[in-house]
């Protein structure tokens, strides 16, 4: 669906060169809700503007459906751009018009007949369920709603891919996790493709299948979501992951084991296993468990004291022999 | 007294009127390209931006009463005369373009990028973001920023009395300063001052009302 080779994105800032993108390369499929996480200044807004070209690449290519989009005069780019619909982190609705009115604004573009845009925009309203406020101003909106406009505006020409950047950063816990489902929801319905730009793993793991970890302009990480909490982290990417951490209060007294669970391992109970099969202290310091595309992933740091290397390298096999993922701190 | 009074105020509102309508005419577009050519706005072409700022400023800084005198030659031009009301609105016009641009162009950057971008996304081109997007944006302070522009027509038409101009301000001159008829210098004041305290409540009900829509 849409295949981004070799993307780089270079500019000058007070004489100096950064570059926001190095060297980018990703693949995302058809139906695909596709995560890019980062934190600010990674480039994750650069790569996401790159894919409708709203901001020019240095070099490198964007694929869509077979159409290489860097290579498009700005006329069949505006054209093109009809096919992909985009929201914003402060939904950039216009002030001036009523909720019809914005919604109305791509069909107007086309040049639709009102009668067409009285139709898609009423059915619009109804998916985001709006249609009481269909008159009103955006300024008497709350973000919630703001954003449900922004999503049925973007919506409004039927694309085949909705780019969203940074959409729910703006909203309360509540409200991201309504706007979250409702994307989701429509994803699924309407068999668009979605690309999210996000700093909150949150994000990522409601609703996206597919993660890319964006950092300093270069991917360090990618995968399919429930694959990538599952395996062992690397030290760029621990902090995305969210691995456990010890308390810093406490003294480290043996080894230390990060432990993550998935599907099959996270329901067995490993560490009563481990107790009745070594005789060593085990300690919890910390644990977690979530569902994460539907997979279990659950994490779980301990402490054991062994009296030698070779009692650790057993114990460590023992997890290893369970399915369970070890990395020892 | 009176007849002269009301034969002043007409000549001062037209002046005023036809001033305004070219300062509209060519003070917005010129307006419109300095935003749109600036850097990072959707047709940046930075040397136009810089002549257009430079030509800009260059006319701003020139007092109007040299200003009006300086360009006698153009006025004849275009007028065939440089005495008369119709001669002074060249001058008024001359100088109302870059005062009105200036003010078209702070409007039009209080439109946020963010709604331009999201048109953009949208696929609109420079023309649909510019009459679609940014002036409906815009409208409220480009009414307000209007209304000032022709409050300093007032004030500069009175000034083009000086010349043979015509208006309140000729009026002024002629009567209550070279005849010293203090009851006409007072009675010119009086209906500048109902003219300018209209035409700013006009314009502030004008720009309050679409603000006050927005928020409903």
């Amino acid at each position: 669906m849409i295949q981004i080779s070799e993307l780089t994105k270079v500019y000058s800032k007070n004489g100096q060169i950064v570059k926001a993108l190095d060297g980018i390369d990703l693949e995302i499929e058809k139906g695909d809700i596709y995560g890019i996480i980062g934190l600010s200044g990674a480039g994750k807004s650069s790569l996401i503007r790159c894919i409708n070209r709203i901001e020019e690449p240095s070099s490198g290519r964007v694929v869509i459906s077979g159409v290489d989009i860097t290579a498009l005069s700005e006329k069949e780019l505006r054209k093109s751009r009809q096919n992909i619909g985009m929201i914003f982190q402060n939904f950039n609705l216009l002030s001036s018009k009523t909720v019809y009115d914005n919604i109305a604004f791509p069909l107007r573009l086309q040049k639709y007949s009102e009668a067409i845009i009285k139709e898609k925009v009423t059915s619009l309203l109804e998916k985001v369920e709006l249609t009481d406020k269909a008159n009103v101003y955006p300024s008497n909106l709350s973000g919630g709603q703001k954003q449900r406009v922004g999503i049925a505006r973007a919506l409004a020409t039927e694309p085949e891919i909705l780019l969203c950047d940074e959409a729910t950063s703006a909203l309360d816990p509540k409200t991201t996790k309504q706007i979250l489902s409702l994307l989701k929801t429509l994803s699924y319905e309407l068999g668009i493709t979605l690309v999210v730009i996000t700093h909150e793993m949150e994000v990522i793991k409601a609703i996206c299948n597919k993660v890319a970890i964006l950092e300093a302009g270069k991917i360090i990480e990618k995968g399919v979501t429930a694959e990538l909490f599952s395996t062992v982290p690397t030290p760029q990417t621990r902090h995305f992951l969210g691995e456990l951490e010890a308390p810093e209060f406490l003294t480290q007294k043996g080894t230390r084991l990060h432990l993550t669970f998935s599907n099959g391992s996270a329901n067995a109970p490993i560490i009563s296993g481990f107790i009745r099969q070594f005789p060593y202290d085990v300690n919890i310091l910390s644990g977690n468990i979530e569902s994460i595309q539907r997979q279990v992933v659950g994490k779980l740091l301990i402490e054991v004291l062994t009296p030698s290397e070779d009692e650790m390298g057993r114990v460590i096999a023992y997890f290893e022999d369970q399915h369970v993922v070890v990395e020892v701190l | 007294m009176t007849q002269l009074l009301l034969k002043a105020s007409l000549e001062t509102l037209y002046m005023v009127f036809v001033a305004t309508s070219f300062t509209i005419l060519f003070g917005l577009p010129l307006g419109i390209v300095l935003v749109i050519t600036s850097k990072g706005h959707i047709l940046e072409r930075p040397l136009l931006n810089c002549i257009l700022s430079y030509v800009v400023n260059m006319m701003r800084s020139m007092p109007f009463i040299i200003l009006m005198i300086f360009i006698i030659p153009f006025t004849r031009l275009i007028v065939g005369t440089s005495i008369g009301t119709n001669a002074a609105i060249v001058p008024l016009v001359v100088a109302a373009i870059p005062f009105f641009a200036r003010i078209v162009e702070t409007s039009l950057y209080e439109v946020d990028g963010g709604v331009i971008e999201a048109a953009t996304a949208m696929g609109a081109n420079q023309w649909e973001i510019i009459t679609k997007v940014m002036l409906p944006e815009a409208l409220p302070a480009l009414i307000l920023g209007t209304t000032i522009t022709i409050i300093n027509l007032i004030g500069y038409s009175a000034m083009a009395g000086a010349v043979g101009g015509g208006g309140i301000g000729d009026l002024a001159i002629r009567y209550g300063y070279h005849r010293f008829q203090t009851d006409v210098m007072i009675a010119t004041i009086i209906i500048l001052v109902i003219m300018v305290q209209l035409l700013q409540s006009l314009g502030n009900w004008l720009a309050n009302r679409l603000l006050v829509h927005r928020r409903k």
